[in-house]
């Protein structure tokens, strides 16, 4: 630990915290994908649907078409299953989490204790492939919200789970949606009843610490009519030589006059200067506005990963819905993002939004790639989309790749992108006035991010600007 | 079990190209020959690319995998004919085209014109697509292995012709299927300056498979403005190619004008090589009925200081559909580089699709480059305001939809161009009145 705080502008969360784990065997065939459901006592219908998601796998190519490389990942050599061991015993309550864990939580600036209630943030926190403890279940309980571990939504609320899982993002999506369809171990559940506004925003946090292990979470969130809720995830995970797969699911439901709006501060360990290390991030998000004037709005800030490959969406399937996306996307050292979102309009009247900020540095590859789509019955759909680069050092990549397939002639579709640096006239003019180029640095960077940073919550936001500085401090000047 | 990625042509297109080697019956050089075959070869090796394939994403040509179109030979089109060419003009240097084979009796080349002109079988180094990497487009191969006459134009250095030349390739049959393999080479000179146009259009009704491969260099400083104006009939499938090689200081003003064929499909690729080059493409689309019309365009960026414009433009109709795809492409040494590039599509009917895809590819910190891409139909609020000056609302749509065309006519310098393309969009919209 002390070599890392002698080095404080590396990776911050890169330590690997000593607890006992579990793992299951290297591997993956139909009887790792029995275990994990036997292990997690699943009803049947949730063991089919892993099986049928397996079987369907096991035909597929991974998929080859992003602008990123890596070596082909051997999908035989990664433990489907970790969890840390004492969480054999289940623990009641928070009093029964080991403490190591929780001490790695609380350096991770996780307030999992209910005293840290003023933060205002219900948590659920998942440690490798287990949720190990969510807060504020009570307060949320009154109100009649759901909010808990997957595992637990699977035993407790089984008809809210066959009723939902897998409508969003079928298990034969895609090749990476089907292998977390098959070996998913944990990942969040959030229900929120009709008309209830959910009081405080809802976290997860999910962290990697086992070696050699894929994380496979699954988070679904679902908003009855007229609910409101705002959810907020946070990812870290150890500094290691090797890569790790992180491949997840989300999917968003929103019904009539709901909205969900997710926000997520990426910050796994994106690899060393020479692209050693690092987490391929292969992540399916996805939501569906099923009814009339309801709205999801997706906010993502990726900082880290090796590999990032996502493209958080949305369905705007009812009337007058509303679809948004702001992404910031900071890539250094060797690090490769293509990402950024689809909006698929089918409704009528529907809107979408699409800001996205991409910042490459060092010797990194930046790509936004996203679709909007107006089917021939969304008339009156209305679409704006803004995708601006900027490129930090010359030895880097920014890559803008849109879509626009338009079958609607009563849509109104822009798009606009521009690719600038940080102009050294910029950067004259700060320091004449007494800035020093890191604090001049940041002050252009949150400028051009500030359209997205205005729409994360508070803390969040505060968080996202450091964790910028942090990664640019290295990479500029 | 997928679809393929590619469709194995059918035996008629082998059969042809051995005809074509028996025709010629050894008369051409044995390296040419060689040549030939290699891109046949390649042809084949390639395929018929589906759907699958990212470039041909949204046009789907694999009934060309199956469907017939047969070379044939041109009859005569009198001279007198000439009077009645389309976009042609008095004082034009003008080659003429038919069926692909270059026809003397209808070409005009004024006394003491500087523009050199050769046949492409002459030339002395390789033909087939010598100016970079083989395309991936299997019927650039496929040009190259059966194309039947072709011309190299040249501009000598530092010669500014004062007319413009304009290059003919006509397709006359009424009834059967043909295939017609236009190719052309076009060379400007150090500090030549020209304007060229090349028209392709039906005289008769038949349809055609129009597969054209046009090779253009610019050497240091030479300006170009070049056109090209597709007219086919709505029976016809045109596939073009064009690739554009530039040196420094060079520049480039294109014009891409697609208003024929069931289905249109045009690569455009523009190498900036030399330092401070300069790229302006413009393009114009307007379809409808079931046409279909796909615009590739692709800048590479390979020097300091250069800037490339892109402005596109279509105007879509009935349940016809286009597609604009269009790379910006920054290499990692190309500092200082300038790019801009825009589509803009107006949707007139609710069946109608546009997709685009603007994308840019970037290696350099210090550019600047900007794209959009817009898709929509006319605005309430300017319909409003000249229905509110009395103008009635058919007529008001019309002076809008040429208004919106106009954005990207009015840069052509050639005013005799500008006034044909105004005068196909009339048909264009003569048409659409009629129905409406």
């Amino acid at each position: 630990m002390d070599a890392i705080a002698d080095r404080p502008k590396e990776y911050k969360y890169g330590f690997v915290t000593d607890v006992e784990t579990e793992k299951f065997p290297k591997g993956l065939n139909e009887e790792t994908v029995r275990a994990i459901s036997a292990r997690k006592n699943e009803p049947d219908f949730l063991l089919e649907f892993r099986l049928n998601a397996f079987r369907w796998w096991q035909e597929q190519e991974p998929p080859r078409w992003a602008h990123v490389e890596f070596p082909p990942i051997d999908f035989q050599d990664i433990h489907y299953y970790a969890a840390p061991k004492s969480m054999e015993d289940a623990p009641q309550s928070l009093d029964d989490v080991d403490p190591e864990l929780l001490r790695t939580f609380d350096r991770l600036g996780v307030p999992l204790h209910e005293r840290e209630r003023l933060a205002g943030v219900a948590v659920d926190a998942v440690f490798d492939s287990v949720s190990v403890g969510t807060t504020h279940q009570d307060i949320l309980a009154e109100m009649g919200v759901i909010f808990c571990s997957f595992s637990e939504a699977a035993q407790k609320h089984p008809e809210l789970v066959k009723k939902y899982l897998g409508t969003v993002v079928p298990p034969r999506d895609n090749f990476y949606a089907a292998l977390n369809s098959a070996v998913f171990s944990d990942g969040s559940f959030v229900f929120v009843p009709k008309g209830v506004q959910c009081p405080i925003d809802l976290s997860t946090y999910f962290r990697i610490n086992a070696s050699n292990t894929g994380q496979f979470e699954r988070t679904l969130i679902v908003a009855e009519e007229g609910a409101s809720v705002s959810y907020v995830e946070g990812c870290t995970a150890p500094m290691r030589d090797e890569n790790q797969l992180h491949a997840a699911i989300v999917e968003l439901v929103a019904l009539d006059d709901a909205s969900i709006k997710y926000s997520t501060v990426q910050n796994w360990y994106g690899g060393d200067e020479e692209g050693r290390g690092g987490i391929y991030n292969f992540v399916v998000k996805r939501g569906r506005c099923e009814g009339a004037r309801s709205k999801i709005s997706w906010t993502q800030v990726e900082a880290g990963s090796a590999i990032t490959w996502k493209y958080p969406s949305v369905i705007l399937k009812g009337d007058d819905s509303v679809g948004e996306f702001y992404s910031v996307a900071l890539t250094n050292n060797k690090m490769q993002a293509d990402t950024g979102t689809k909006m698929i309009h089918i409704g009528k009247n529907t809107s979408s939004t699409i800001i996205s900020k991409g910042i490459s540095c060092d010797q990194s590859k930046n790509s936004y790639r996203g679709l909007v789509k107006v089917t021939p019955g969304a008339s009156g759909a209305r679409n704006y989309s803004q995708c601006d680069s900027m490129l930090v050092g010359d030895g880097c990549e920014a890559n803008t790749f849109p879509y626009l397939e338009i079958h609607n002639k009563d849509a109104v579709i822009e798009h606009e992108a521009t690719t600038s640096r940080i102009s050294d006239e910029q950067l004259f003019y700060l320091q004449s006035r007494g800035l020093d180029s890191e604090a001049a640095i940041s002050l252009l960077v949150n400028g051009f991010c500030k359209e997205v940073f205005k729409t994360l919550p508070l803390e969040f936001s505060v968080e996202a600007v450091k964790l910028l500085e942090m990664k640019l401090e290295d990479s500029v000047g | 079990m997928k679809r393929p990625r590619a469709i194995t042509p059918a035996a008629h297109y082998g059969e042809q190209f051995h005809a074509l080697l028996a025709r010629n019956n050894g008369g051409e050089p044995p390296a040419l020959q060689a040549q030939r075959q290699a891109a046949y070869d390649r042809f084949m090796a390639q395929g018929i690319p589906t759907r699958r394939v990212e470039a041909w994403k949204y046009t789907d040509i694999t009934r060309l995998a199956e469907e017939v179109f047969l070379p044939i030979d041109p009859t005569g089109v009198a001279p007198q004919a000439t009077a009645h060419l389309p976009l042609c003009h008095e004082g034009d240097e003008r080659l003429v085209f038919v069926e692909g084979i270059l026809q003397p009796g209808l070409t005009h080349r004024p006394d003491g014109s500087a523009l050199q002109v050769s046949p492409l079988s002459s030339a002395s180094e390789s033909i087939a697509e010598d100016s970079g990497e083989p395309s991936d487009n299997p019927f650039v191969a496929l040009n190259s292995a059966c194309w039947r006459d072709g011309s190299i134009l040249e501009v000598p250095p530092d010669q500014k012709l004062g007319h413009r030349v304009h290059v003919l390739f006509l397709h006359a049959a009424h009834s059967e299927p043909s295939v017609i393999h236009p190719r052309l080479r076009l060379r400007l000179g150090r500090h030549a300056e020209t304007q060229v146009v090349v028209t392709y259009a039906s005289l008769g009704d038949g349809p055609c498979l129009n597969n054209v491969c046009l090779e253009v260099e610019l050497d240091e400083g030479a300006q170009l403005a070049l056109a090209q104006a597709q007219i086919l009939n709505v029976a016809s499938t045109h596939l073009g190619f064009t690739r554009v090689s530039q040196r420094r200081d060079s520049s480039l003003s294109s014009m891409d004008f697609h208003a024929g064929s069931a289905l249109a499909r045009h690569e455009l690729t523009v190498a900036l090589n030399g330092e401070g080059a300069t790229a302006t493409l413009n393009g114009l689309y307007a379809v409808k009925h079931r046409q279909h019309v796909d615009c590739h365009t692709c800048i590479e960026h390979q020097q300091p200081n250069c800037s490339s414009r892109q402005l596109y433009k279509g105007i879509l109709g009935d349940r016809a559909s286009a597609v604009f795809d269009g790379l910006v492409r920054v290499h990692p040494g190309a500092s200082g580089t300038d790019g801009e590039q825009m589509n803009r599509n107006l949707l007139l009917s609710g069946d109608c699709q546009a997709n685009a895809k603007p994308r840019l590819e970037i290696a350099n910190d210090d550019v600047r480059c900007t794209h959009g891409a817009t898709v929509g139909q006319l605005a309430d609020q300017e319909l409003f305001y000249l229905e509110s000056r009395g103008i009635d609302p058919a007529a008001a749509r019309d002076m809008l939809s040429r208004g919106f065309a106009e954005e990207v006519l009015y840069r052509l310098k050639d005013r005799a161009l500008h006034g044909d393309l105004h005068a196909v969009l009339d048909r264009f919209f003569e048409e659409d009145d009629e129905q409406g």
